[in-house]
């Protein structure tokens, strides 16, 4: 199997880097982008097998517009190629867990495939980018 | 009081008129029985020779009078005018009475000064002087009038044997003490009232300052909190990023580390771990103070399944410890209104806490009951329990109890008081009742909507 390329988006060049470390450490070639305009840029040239995602950036929302651009159903979308790369997105502790006990479904729609929280746990990282291999 | 739906919207010293005049209409019903008797005594129990005929047609009107002012009062516009109105009718009536009783020479001239108090209560300053001033006019008028015997002088010669209203000097002393008398009754009258007035609007004015200035630091003190809000989040991403990356390095992916700097970048994560729980905790309760808006609406959810999804995610815990867990949930949903991060919040925090006070091979219990007005959640512990000492405080922010530090070396303090204020906020109750070394049970309630 190719070597996996996984671009992740986030502002924060600590978290990149806690990132960054255990996914090279198994091998996986990582490509980076600091804000949602240069990550889109970089999701249309290097089409990577996999996007991750911080939801806070600019503005707190920032990485659900990316979300929404990569899995636009728009036929001629710049970003067509990525439509079915999985995101998996990173959220703080706060805006969490989603625990459905609702017997109501979210009626709002996230193109988002899974989410990881902050602070980032290298074991907890590994698997989930694992699991979205597999799919 | 019938009137009340025309003055809702009126100032306080209007409403004040308005209960003035209903109680001197009152007061005008026992003036008319008290002419009535007092000049049917005066004739046959006294033997003064009154025209009683004439007294009674005055005090027929007067009632006709005060009849028509029981009706004006529901209907009138200005109540100063209608004060005005009152007075100045009574002033002839008045006149008319000690005319029929004796004219200057009558002991009734003395009621004028009632009618002086009544206007200084009733009326401006202005208006009481000049109200006094139409008072002096009708008696001057009177006595010269009859002095001149342009209307004939009603002479009750049992009082006065000699009659004295046609001596001039007599006449001009009457009218000098009548002035006189009249305008400083005014006089004294009018500044007691002013004096009341003032010290009233003083009152008022104060009312208006103190709940300014409590609205003021009310506004101070939000923002403050939600300063505070703010510095803590902004602890936050750098706090992540921290442990994120200590992570990192313990877990070898920064390259081979020696064993002794293995073991200090574990403790340093843990304490980094530590501070954002504390970070976390600090910004659930201050939301909660400030009401911050909830990320996420309300829904519908299903207490039992909220309890067994938080059970789930602690099962490692629980598991690690060989903790018994009972349920006893409601064979229905026991649906609540509430925002669903508010219930994990509370949830996770309880029973986090039984499951870290009690000991190996301990018992947990959780019921749920659900009746019309509430549902009832029940959680008790075989654990350390809490002294009753420490139970009052076990809310108080950043209170850990000696036996919980005892038991758990590091904790915020925060979460008992995270969960009282989240519980509070949806109209909740929270009951804490334990036995040292028995074990605790936490009684939590949420009211239904009706709905």
């Amino acid at each position: 199997m190719a070597t996996q390329k996984i671009l992740i988006i986030d502002d924060d060049p600590d978290i990149v880097e806690a990132m960054r470390m255990p996914l090279e450490a198994n091998s996986y070639n990582v490509i980076t982008a600091s804000n949602g305009k240069d990550g889109l840029q970089r999701a249309k040239e290097e089409v990577p097998d996999l996007i991750i995602l911080d939801v806070m950036m600019e503005t707190d929302t920032e990485g659900f517009h990316v979300a929404y651009e990569l899995k636009s159903e728009e036929p001629d979308s710049e970003y067509k190629n990525c439509k079915k790369t999985p995101i998996l997105m990173i959220t703080a502790i706060s805006q969490k867990k989603g625990m459905n006990f609702s017997p109501e479904k979210d009626d709002a729609f996230l193109p988002v495939d899974s989410f990881i929280e902050k602070p980032v746990q290298p074991k907890d990282l590994l698997a989930k980018v694992r699991a979205s291999g597999k799919q | 009081m019938p009137y009340n739906t025309h003055i809702h919207e009126k100032s306080s010293l209007e409403k004040e008129l308005v209960e003035s005049l209903s109680r001197f209409i009152n007061l005008r019903w026992i003036m008319v029985i008290g002419i009535f008797v007092t000049s049917k005594f005066a004739k046959f129990g006294l033997g003064i020779d009154l025209p009683i005929i004439p007294i009674f047609i005055v005090t027929f009107c007067i009632l006709i009078f005060n009849l028509i002012c029981l009706y004006l009062q529901k209907h009138v516009k200005s109540y100063e005018s209608f004060a005005n109105l009152q007075i100045s009718v009574d002033w002839i009536a008045l006149v008319f009475l000690v005319h029929y009783t004796g004219g200057i020479e009558s002991p009734v001239i003395f009621y004028f000064i009632f009618h002086v108090i009544i206007s200084a209560i009733l009326l401006s300053e202005k208006k009481c002087y000049l109200q006094t001033s139409f008072a002096l006019i009708l008696i001057i008028s009177l006595s010269i009038l009859e002095y001149f015997h342009v209307i004939p002088h009603v002479h009750i010669k049992e009082l006065f044997p000699n009659p004295v209203y046609d001596n001039g000097l007599y006449l001009l002393s009457i009218i000098f003490f009548s002035v006189t008398s009249l305008y400083i009754s005014a006089y004294l009258a009018t500044s007691v009232n002013n004096r009341l007035r003032k010290r009233e609007n003083e009152i008022v004015t104060l009312k208006n300052e103190i709940t300014d200035a409590y609205n003021k630091l009310e506004a101070i003190d939000r923002e403050k909190s939600e300063f505070t809000y703010k510095v803590t989040h902004e602890l936050r991403s750098p706090l992540s990023a921290i442990q994120s990356l200590l992570k990192s390095i313990e877990e070898g992916y920064a390259g081979e580390i020696s064993e002794k700097a293995r073991d200090l970048v574990i403790r340093s994560e843990k304490r980094t771990s530590f501070l954002i729980t504390l970070v976390n905790g600090l910004l659930d309760l201050i939301a909660g103070k400030i009401g911050k808006p909830k990320e996420g609406d309300i829904k519908l959810i299903d207490i039992n399944i909220a309890v067994k999804n938080t059970l789930h995610l602690m099962q490692e815990k629980t598991k690690a410890k060989n903790l018994k867990i009972i349920i006893k949930t409601t064979p229905e949903p026991s649906y609540l209104n509430i925002v669903p991060d508010d219930l994990d919040i509370i949830l996770t925090n309880l029973i986090d806490n039984s499951v870290k006070y009690t000991e190996q091979e301990g018992t947990i219990s959780i019921n749920s009951t659900i009746t019309d007005k509430e549902v009832k959640l029940e959680i008790s512990d075989t654990g350390i329990g809490i002294t009753t000492e420490d139970l009052n405080k076990i809310f108080n922010e950043f209170y850990r109890s000696k036996n919980a530090k005892v038991a758990e070396l590091r904790g915020t303090g925060l979460g008992m008081s995270i969960v009282k204020n989240l519980i509070k906020q949806y109209g909740g109750s929270i009951d804490v009742q334990s036995q040292i070394e028995k074990g605790t049970t936490v009684t939590i309630s949420f009211p239904i909507d009706k709905q």
